[in-house]
């Protein structure tokens, strides 16, 4: 015969046995979760360190394409630098040989009219030709020595564009 | 009886440890695949972008080969034109030389000297002719071949 007593203790035995039982079995998959999740984590981190050793040699050609790119752009930059220049200075010697053509035709004429004075007997040639060339010469000097400079200008030029475009 | 609750007791620090590991085991779990998702969206990007610069990288190539060759199919009037500006800058010399001398013999009041250098400049005028046109073609040629490359 059990008095109340001993049932009640053994009830709360049975239920405190109950209780240690799920908890034991809780643990249990508490640790499998535990033990789980980091496993799954390591080989996430694993993976992870292949998609970065794939992430590596695209940055590395990103970095050697931006290197050409850049060497592209400033030779391409060089080279329409080096035309316009060439362009501009062929231009301009043309403009200084039309210059220099048109001095050197004033300075004839103006010594042709010269020379027309003194055959109309007007004067002597020496006095024909007082003060009539030295404008047009030191024009025409000018105007020489401008194609010249425009010649060296234009030679610069063309062997700058020749210099960069072989390379 | 204190065996029983001492065991109890002892399974709730268990079942506290394991809970805590659980835990930090699923945090490290989240995190691993967040460092995950931010590499390949890293490596996508990276991609992406290496397509941009191939093809900008072609592009620049292409501009770059288009302009060589502008400047390769006038590489002969280059050099032509490179002797040629010095060649008519010495015929506008000899030119220059002749008119002073022509000026200078009609001030010296000699006739013979200035017809002498008339004649002489005039002689120049075929070959001062024919070398600008020549560089005149040639300039056309180049001027022609590298306007627009911009």
């Amino acid at each position: 015969m059990t008095t109340p007593v001993d049932d009640r203790r053994a009830r709360r035995a049975r239920r405190e046995g109950r209780q240690g039982t799920a908890l034991f079995i809780t643990t249990v998959i508490l640790l499998v979760v535990a033990l789980g999740s980091a496993g799954a984590a390591l080989i996430v981190r694993r993976d992870t360190d292949d998609v970065h050793a794939h992430t590596e040699p695209v940055r590395r050609e990103i970095r050697d394409l931006s290197a050409a790119e850049e060497h592209a752009r400033r030779r391409l930059r060089l080279l329409r630098a080096g035309s316009r220049a060439t362009t501009e200075s062929l231009a301009a010697l043309f403009a200084a040989e039309q210059a220099q053509v048109d001095a050197s035709n004033h300075a004839v004429d103006v010594a042709n009219q010269a020379v027309d004075r003194y055959n109309n007997a007007q004067t002597d040639l020496a006095t024909a030709f007082q003060g009539a060339g030295d404008a047009a010469l030191a024009d025409l000097e000018a105007k020489t020595a401008a194609v010249r400079s425009a010649a060296e200008a234009a030679r610069r030029a063309i062997a700058n564009l020749q210099g960069v475009a072989n390379g | 009886m204190a065996e029983p609750r001492a065991r109890l007791r002892r399974r709730w620090l268990a079942f506290t440890g394991a809970l805590v590991l659980a835990l930090l085991g699923m945090a490290f779990l989240v995190w691993s695949i967040a460092q995950h998702q931010d590499a390949r969206d890293d490596l996508a990007a990276e991609q992406a972008h290496l397509a941009t610069r191939r093809a900008n990288t072609s592009n620049e190539a292409r501009q770059l080969q288009r302009v060589l060759d502008a400047v390769t199919s006038v590489r002969p009037q280059l050099t032509a034109l490179d002797k040629g500006a010095n060649d008519l800058a010495d015929l506008d010399q000899h030119d220059l030389d002749a008119v002073r001398a022509a000026i200078q013999g009609g001030l010296a009041g000699k006739l013979g000297d200035y017809n002498a250098a008339v004649d002489q400049r005039t002689a120049l005028d075929p070959q001062h002719d024919t070398t600008l046109e020549l560089l005149r073609q040639q300039a056309n040629a180049v001027i022609t071949a590298l306007s627009g490359l911009g």
